[in-house]
C-alpha cells in the first residue's frame, strides 16, 4: 500500500535551557507568516533546565488541507529534517529517520547525568551520528553562534539558517532572523 | 479589526476567557496548563481590564474562590492540573449540587505518559460523580471555542463546565481569530452581586437530597439537548471508531493515510459527558463493530457500553486493544488500524545501523540550585548516622524531586512530610528526614506539620525556601518577597525548634542540621536559598567577573564534587581530572566550600567587580 504525505515533518531537538522552545516558536511564527499551516507539540518535562526537551513540527504547504484534523505526532521513518542541539539528543530520535532525512546536529556534547551507569555513555556521539548513515551536517553551532553574536543560545539560530540555506525546508534565511532577533523578549 | 494570532494551548484559553468576559481568574499552579494565568493576566494588563487574580496555595482554595466569585454572578476561571483535582474534589462534589450563577469552568491539564508530571492519574474518573459537562478539544483552535462555548453551556444549565486538556494540546499551537482594537469592556463587579439562596446553599438533610436530584435532572436534560460530536468518513460503514481528545487527529490521519476512507465511520465527542443516547444509538445502528480510542482508562467506551446495554447489537471494543496507562500514540493508532484490516504494508526494515540504546538524561538540579547543595549535606550528615540503619528521606514534588535518586519516595504533594509521620509514630530507630519546597509547604505542609504537633511526634523537617513556585514558571510563593515571617509562624504553631540556614553555605547548614537531629520533638530546618533561574542581572554581571577553577596541583581526585555534589559544571576530563565549565558555572561558591583539599579556587577582577556592585548606588 502507498502511504501518502502531504507535509514536512521537523523535529529540534536539544536540552533544558538551549532555547529549544523559543526556536521552535520563531519556526512556528514564519511557517504561519508564509500562509502555511504547522501542527505539532513540545515536549519539555519538568525539568528547568538540562533535561530532554523536543518538539516536532509538522509543516502543511497545501492551505486546502484540514490540518488541524491531523495528528501531531511524527510517525517512525517519516522523518524530514532533524535539528540537534546536542548530539546524544539527535541519537534519541533514531527511529524516526528514514533513508532521507536531512541532520542538522551541533558537536557540543553535553553528557547524559547517567549516576554510576557511565559504560552506557558513548565515547563520541557524533561518530555514532555519522554511522547511522544520513545525511548528516555537524559543526560547533554553539561556539560559532559565540563568535558570531556573543550568544550561546543563537545556536539554533545558525542550525536553522543552515536547513533554510540548504533548502531543507522552504523558508528564507533572513525572515527566520529577523524574528529570532526581534521576539527574544516577547516570546 | 480581527488578527490572526499565533497561540499554544495555554494561550488559547487565556484568549477564550478573556474575550468571553471572565472577570475572576483563580489556580494552582501546574504543568501542563501553567501558562493559563500567567497569559490572562498579561491581556488584563494589556487591555486594562478588570479581571481579579486569585492565586490560590491549593487547588481546594483556587475551586472555593471561583465559585465564591462565580455566586455572585461573575463569569470565573478555575486552573489545575490533573492531580489537582484530588486536592479540588471536596468542593466540586459541592459545585454541582450549589449550581451557579456567573459561568464557571474548570481547565484540568491531563498528562497521559506523565511526559510533566509525577503521575499520569485519569481524572475522568471523577466525572460520573461530579455531573458536570466535560469538554474534551481536539485542537487549538478548539480550545479557543470550546472555551468560549462552555460559558454558554454553564450560565443556561447553572452548572460549572469542566474541560480537560492533555499536554500535547497544551504545548500545541494553531492560529486564531481575535479582536485587537475593539475596546473591552470586563464589567465590573457590583457590590453585594451575591443573592442569597438558601435551598441551594445550605446543602443540609433533605435539602441535600434534593439538589443531588435536580442535579441528576440537569445533566439528563443537557445530555438530551445538546450534542457536541463531529463525524468523518463512511456512515455506510460496518465498522466505527470513537475518539476523545488527543487520539481524534491519530485515528483522522491513519484513516487517511491508509485509505480507509471507505471502511470506516469516525465519531468524535468533544462534549464527553453527558452523552446523547439517541445519538450514540444511531451511531452504532447500522455498525458490527465499534472500536473507542482513547488515552487512559475506558471512560468514554465504559459510557457507550452503559448507554447502549440491552440497546443495541453491535460489539464495543476499546481498552482490550489499547492499554488504559501511557499516552496512545500516532503510531500505536496507525499500526493498530494496519494490522486490523490485515494491510501487507511492506515493513520497515531494521537498520543495523540505528540498534543502540540512548541513555536517558536523569532529573538533575540546575547549575547553581540550591536544592543541590541541601540534598548534598543531608546525604553527608545521613551518612554519619548510618550506625543506626539506613536512614531516610521523604521526597515532594517539585524542584527538590528532580535528581529522583536523591529521596526515598516522591509521590503526591506532601508526601515528604506526610508519610514521614507514620514512619516515625511506629518508633523507628532509623533518623527519618522529610523534606519539602516552600510550595508544597503552603500547599499543604502547613497543614501536616501542625498535625505533628498536634499528635506531639518526633519529627525532622527541612523547608527548601528557593522563593518561588519554580518547577512550574516560577510563580510566586508566599516567600517572594520575604513577607512571611517563618519563625514566628512556625513556632506559633507549636514547632518545637526552628533554625534558619542558608543552602549556599553548607558548613552552618551542616552544623545545624546536625543541631536539630540531637533535639527531639518537632523540629524545622528553614533553608533559604534563591532559585538559580531568578538571579538579578546584576548577580549576573557579577557572575562574568569571577572565574572559579580547579588547582590540579592540590585536587585529591576525591571527585566529591563531581559523583556526589554532582554539579554539571563540573567536567570529567581525561585522566580523571576535573575542570568548571564557566559557561555553565552559576558562582554559587558551593564547590568551592565543599572541597576537603581546597582544590577550588578563583580569580576574580577586583577593579571591575566593585564597579558593578556599587553601580546605581546598590550592592
Amino acid at each position: 500500500m502507498k502511504i501518502k504525505k502531504n507535509n514536512i515533518n521537523i523535529i529540534i531537538a536539544g536540552i533544558g535551557g538551549q532555547g529549544v522552545g523559543h526556536l521552535s516558536r520563531c519556526l512556528w511564527t514564519l511557517v504561519v507568516r508564509s500562509g502555511h499551516n504547522v501542527h505539532g507539540s513540545f515536549v519539555k518535562g519538568g525539568a528547568q533546565s538540562l533535561g530532554s526537551i523536543y518538539s516536532t513540527m509538522r509543516i502543511f504547504v497545501d492551505k486546502n488541507i484540514q490540518y488541524e484534523n491531523y495528528s501531531h505526532q511524527i510517525l517512525e521513518n517519516d522523518l524530514d529534517l532533524l535539528i540537534a542541539l546536542e548530539p546524544y539528543e539527535s541519537l534519541r530520535y533514531k527511529n524516526f529517520f528514514n533513508d532521507e532525512t536531512k541532520i542538522i546536529c551541533s558537536t557540543n556534547i553535553v553528557k547524559p547525568w547517567v549516576g554510576p551507569l557511565e559504560n552506557c555513555l558513548f565515547e563520541d556521539p557524533v561518530a555514532v551520528l555519522f554511522s547511522c548513515g544520513r545525511d548528516v551536517i555537524a559543526k560547533d553551532f554553539q561556539a560559532l553562534a559565540i563568535q558570531k553574536h556573543n550568544n550561546v543560545k543563537a545556536a539554533g539560530l545558525e542550525m536553522m539558517i543552515i536547513a533554510m540555506e540548504n533548502n531543507f525546508i522552504p523558508y528564507n534565511a533572513k525572515e527566520i532572523k529577523e524574528i529570532y532577533w526581534s521576539s527574544l523578549k516577547t516570546f | 479589526m480581527m488578527e490572526q494570532i499565533l497561540v499554544d494551548g495555554n494561550e488559547a484559553v487565556a484568549w477564550a476567557a478573556f474575550e468571553s468576559n471572565v472577570t475572576f481568574l483563580s489556580h494552582y499552579p501546574g504543568s501542563p496548563v501553567n501558562k493559563i494565568a500567567p497569559k490572562l493576566f498579561e491581556l488584563s494588563k494589556k487591555f486594562n481590564s478588570e479581571i481579579k487574580f486569585n492565586d490560590a496555595l491549593n487547588e481546594h482554595v483556587a475551586t472555593l474562590s471561583a465559585q465564591g466569585a462565580s455566586l455572585c454572578g461573575a463569569r470565573s476561571l478555575v486552573v489545575m492540573k490533573h492531580v489537582g483535582m484530588n486536592i479540588a474534589a471536596d468542593p466540586l462534589n459541592y459545585l454541582g449540587l450549589t449550581g451557579v450563577v456567573g459561568g464557571m469552568l474548570i481547565v484540568v491539564g491531563t498528562d497521559p505518559g506523565a511526559s510533566c508530571s509525577t503521575g499520569e492519574e485519569d481524572p475522568h474518573w471523577y466525572i460520573p460523580q461530579l455531573n458536570f459537562p466535560v469538554f474534551e478539544p481536539t485542537s487549538v483552535r478548539e480550545i479557543f471555542e470550546l472555551t468560549k462555548k462552555s460559558y454558554l453551556l454553564s450560565e443556561k444549565y447553572k452548572l460549572p463546565c469542566l474541560m480537560f486538556i492533555p499536554a500535547s494540546l497544551c504545548n500545541n499551537h494553531s492560529t486564531i481569530s481575535v479582536s485587537m482594537s475593539v475596546s473591552r469592556t470586563v464589567d465590573k463587579l457590583p457590590a453585594n452581586m451575591f443573592k442569597k439562596n438558601f435551598n441551594l446553599y445550605v446543602n443540609v438533610g433533605t435539602r441535600s437530597v434534593i439538589n443531588n436530584k435536580n442535579l441528576f435532572e440537569k445533566i439528563w436534560k443537557i445530555a438530551q439537548e445538546n450534542i457536541c460530536a463531529k463525524s468523518f468518513f463512511s456512515k455506510n460503514s460496518k465498522i466505527g471508531i470513537i475518539t476523545r481528545g488527543a487520539t481524534f487527529g491519530h485515528v483522522f490521519e491513519s484513516v487517511e493515510r491508509l485509505g480507509l476512507y471507505d471502511l470506516i465511520h469516525l465519531l468524535n465527542y468533544d462534549l464527553v459527558f453527558p452523552l446523547n443516547k439517541d445519538d450514540v444509538l444511531d451511531f452504532v445502528s447500522n455498525k458490527d463493530e465499534v472500536i473507542v480510542i482513547e488515552d487512559q482508562g475506558g471512560f468514554l467506551e465504559n459510557q457507550i457500553k452503559n448507554l447502549l446495554y440491552n440497546h443495541a447489537n453491535v460489539k464495543i471494543y476499546g481498552k482490550n486493544y489499547f492499554p488504559p496507562y501511557g499516552e496512545i500514540s500516532f503510531a500505536m493508532v496507525y499500526n493498530f488500524l494496519q494490522n486490523y484490516f490485515s494491510f501487507t504494508c511492506s515493513k520497515n526494515v531494521a537498520d543495523s545501523n540505528l540498534k543502540f540504546e540512548v541513555p536517558e538524561r536523569l532529573g538533575v538540579f540546575c547549575e547553581g540550585c540550591p536544592h543541590r547543595s541541601s540534598f548534598f549535606i543531608i546525604d553527608k550528615v545521613l551518612k554519619e548516622h548510618a550506625s543506626i540503619g539506613p536512614s531516610i528521606i521523604g521526597g515532594d514534588i517539585g524542584c527538590s524531586s528532580l535528581p529522583p535518586q536523591r529521596a526515598d519516595w516522591l509521590l503526591c504533594m506532601n508526601a515528604g512530610i506526610g508519610i514521614a509521620q507514620g514512619i516515625v509514630q511506629l518508633g523507628t530507630e532509623q533518623l527519618v528526614i522529610s523534606t519539602g519546597g516552600d510550595g508544597s509547604f503552603f500547599h499543604g505542609g502547613l497543614i501536616s506539620l501542625i498535625s505533628a504537633v498536634h499528635n506531639k511526634l518526633n519529627l525532622l523537617h527541612i523547608v527548601l525556601d528557593n522563593e518561588y513556585i519554580a518547577m512550574t514558571g516560577h510563580q510566586l510563593s508566599p516567600t517572594s518577597k520575604n513577607s512571611t515571617k517563618h519563625v514566628k509562624l512556625l513556632k506559633a504553631v507549636g514547632v518545637d525548634h526552628v533554625l534558619t540556614t542558608n543552602a549556599f553555605r553548607p558548613k552552618d547548614y551542616e552544623r545545624k542540621l546536625e543541631k536539630l537531629i540531637k533535639f527531639s520533638g518537632v523540629r524545622v530546618l528553614w533553608v533559604k536559598g534563591k532559585c538559580a533561574k531568578m538571579r538579578s542581572r546584576k548577580y549576573k554581571e557579577v557572575k562574568s567577573l569571577v572565574h572559579p577553577f580547579i588547582n590540579y596541583k592540590k585536587c585529591g581526585k576525591c571527585t566529591i564534587c563531581y559523583s556526589e555534589l554532582q554539579c554539571p559544571a563540573i567536567v570529567k576530563k581525561t585522566g580523571n581530572t576535573f575542570s568548571i565549565s564557566l559557561e555553565q558555572c552559576q558562582r554559587c561558591g558551593v564547590c568551592k566550600s565543599i572541597c576537603p583539599n581546597g582544590a577550588v579556587s578563583r580569580k576574580i577582577n577586583t577593579k571591575d567587580l566593585f564597579k558593578v556592585i556599587f553601580s546605581n548606588g546598590q550592592q
